[in-house]
């Protein structure tokens, strides 16, 4: 009992101000999830491919981007190229690799299938070229942006986060309001019948793994200024980006934002209390069993 | 893959179950004899323990894939509570390696229960996704019970193996292998009970039209729910062997990439047949062995041949091999109209 109490005194002893910073540091991780768990969620509704290569993409994405970095010197540049460099993967992968399975009685698991080849070879390819260190990149927007109580707050980070939420708004706006959109949401709920009428469904299939494939590798190049840079980066948040997409449900927009935004919380304040520095990773699983017992779809998904 | 729907339509690809028991007899008696063997030829007994050992561990996993049609990315699970349990009994309340076996793989069962829950709620991707971050959790209870899991560095300092009747297992000795051996041929001779009992034609029929056989009156729920839990339990038993083999536990055993490792070796053999998975583990791990010793970066080597082998043999090596030895069977006009390339659509 006494060490319960000394517990909760110790976390009562944390000071606003890091509760704040660190909620801060979180919502920078929800960015990362909400931007890798959206590109997984389209793809999944539109191809019914569950992208098990989502994270590898995440970390080629901040390796090649290392690269722009290197060859011309700007941070910016490289993060401006860096989807292209994405789109085109996908472009290779998709019509490459996946297509050949579309036709296929085992389509779901045949996709799953290839894309976890190539999440599996593509860390060792990495490892490969670039070595098993981590690389480093250089810092842009390094000075704070504000203090509260001699608590700083990154600019960098505050970016970061205006970008997420920008990209989020363009791409609920190219999903709502365009023509484009309207046909890959026709395409999610009845793909055979937008064929039917008259759409090349598979144009929009390809369009959609390269848009996917694109935000995962600039969420890469996002990262890496603040995150360790290494071939196992996209492993481990891979799983995390499916615990958000199966709280949320597979396939809904809102869902991967809003359970990217309680996952990124729960992953950041956690290892603030005392004893408990690994306990987010357990309570995120534990949240999604939950959910799942409830709502087998997720919280936002289509039953 | 899973729903191999050939024009034969059962699991044994124009292989009678007859020419299987032999072939099975075959391999049985020359895995018996490899000691022998090994004194001739240079093979590695370490390395066939280790494909015995992930031999049984694929084909319980295929109990779940091949059988049932339940796609599972969370065996490590019960691949590594298996091998945990074992290793704390041992270590911690110096129980007989025996019983410490038998808990070991009664816990991977006690695990299989849960996941099969969450599980069996829905098919495919879903399923694919559940099961792989359920079993994950264990993955970070291992890393975080420092204490007792030995964390991040595994868990060392377990005893020395004895048999209760006083035999050594240690090392690389051949009492060790004929133990691995002893088991894996005992399991293997339970599934084959399993798939080939009525139990087994339901699982089938339960992969094959889920809603026929509720039709003719199963409970397929049961059905895969209860072949979940028998994979669990082979699964943790094949942990167990592990953990005999390694006498030491590693953390990365519970990681989602042994999952992936196991599915990849099922289907490099194909699921379609009983034998199919041991016979991908021994391909596969003799290239690992035969790679990692050239190229220092096997696995991008292997996850590229995974990626071709699933687009140009989705059946798989064995699956493959038999479809082409097979005497062509001649196709009833029903059969051809089954066999008519699907029209496209997606979910």
């Amino acid at each position: 009992m006494d060490s319960i109490l000394e517990w909760f005194n110790l976390v009562g002893a944390i000071p606003l101000s890091v509760w704040l910073q660190q909620m801060y540091l979180g919502l920078v991780n929800s960015s990362i999830f909400v931007l890798l768990a959206l590109g997984l969620t389209i793809i999944f509704g539109l191809l019914g491919i569950m992208n098990f290569a989502h994270g590898a993409f995440y970390m080629l994405g901040a390796y090649v981007g290392w690269v722009f970095l290197r060859l011309t010197g700007s941070f910016w540049v490289a993060l401006a190229i860096i989807p292209f460099v994405g789109a085109g993967m996908g472009f290779l992968v998709e019509s490459y690799l996946l297509r050949p399975t579309y036709n296929r009685k085992e389509s779901e698991f045949l996709g799953i299938l290839v894309t976890f080849g190539l999440g599996f070879a593509a860390p060792d390819l990495v490892r490969w070229i670039f070595g098993n260190l981590g690389l480093p990149y250089l810092k842009p927007l390094a000075e704070p942006l504000f203090m509260i109580g001699g608590v700083a707050f990154s600019q960098y980070r505050f970016f970061l986060i205006l970008i997420t939420v920008l990209l989020a708004s363009a791409l609920w706006w190219l999903l709502q309001r365009t023509d484009l959109g309207m046909i890959i949401r026709a395409g999610t709920t009845n793909s055979l019948m937008v064929e039917v009428l008259g759409t090349d469904i598979r144009k929009i299939w390809t369009f959609t793994f390269c848009l996917g494939l694109a935000i995962a590798s600039f969420a890469g190049v996002l990262v890496g200024p603040i995150l360790a840079v290494q071939p196992t980066m996209g492993g481990e948040i891979l799983i995390q980006c499916f615990i958000v997409v199966i709280i949320g449900g597979l396939g809904s927009f809102w869902g991967a934002i809003i359970s990217g935004l309680l996952v990124g919380q729960i992953l950041t304040l956690f290892p603030l209390l005392p004893h408990c520095s690994q306990l987010g990773e357990i309570v995120i699983f534990v949240v999604a069993a939950v959910v799942l017992l409830t709502r087998p779809r997720g919280l936002f998904g289509l039953e | 893959m899973a729903n191999e729907q050939s024009s034969t339509g059962n699991t044994e690809v124009g292989f009678g179950r007859r020419k299987t028991l032999g072939a099975v007899a075959i391999g049985a008696a020359l895995l018996i004899a490899l000691p022998l063997i090994a004194k001739v030829v240079p093979v590695s007994i370490p390395l066939f323990s280790e494909i015995l050992v992930f031999g049984l561990f694929a084909l319980s996993f295929n109990l779940a894939l091949g059988y049932t049609g339940v796609i599972s990315f969370g065996h490590a699970a019960f691949f590594g509570v298996g091998a945990y349990v074992t290793a704390i009994c041992l270590k911690f309340f110096q129980l007989p390696l025996e019983a410490s076996m038998l808990l070991g793989a009664l816990s991977a069962t006690a695990t299989g229960v849960i996941i099969a829950f969450l599980a069996l709620q829905s098919s495919g991707a879903y399923q694919a996704v559940i099961t792989l971050s359920m079993s994950m959790v264990f993955y970070y209870i291992a890393h975080m019970w420092i204490s007792v899991t030995g964390g991040h560095d595994g868990m060392t300092g377990i005893p020395v193996l004895n048999l209760s009747i006083g035999i050594p297992l240690t090392g690389a000795s051949a009492h060790k292998y004929y133990f691995i051996l002893a088991v894996f041929l005992l399991c293997v001779f339970l599934q084959w009970r399993i798939v080939n009992s009525p139990f087994g034609k339901v699982m089938e029929a339960a992969r094959e039209n889920d809603q026929r056989a509720q039709t003719c009156g199963y409970n397929t729920y049961w059905v895969k729910w209860s072949a979940f839990v028998l994979s669990a339990f082979f699964s943790g038993v094949a942990g167990t062997l592990l953990l005999v083999f390694l006498e030491f536990c590693d953390v990365y055993i519970l990681y989602w990439m042994t999952s992936g490792t196991v599915l990849v070796i099922t289907l490099f053999g194909g699921t379609g047949t009983f034998l199919g998975p041991f016979i991908g583990a021994l391909v596969f791990l003799a290239m690992k062995d035969g790679l990692s010793r050239h190229i220092e970066h096997w696995e991008v080597v292997t996850g590229f041949l995974f990626v071709a082998l699933v687009l140009f043999l989705p059946k798989g090596i064995m699956g493959s091999l038999l479809t082409a030895l097979a005497p062509k069977p001649k196709e009833s006009s029903l059969e051809v109209a089954a066999n008519l390339p699907e029209e496209e659509s997606k979910p």
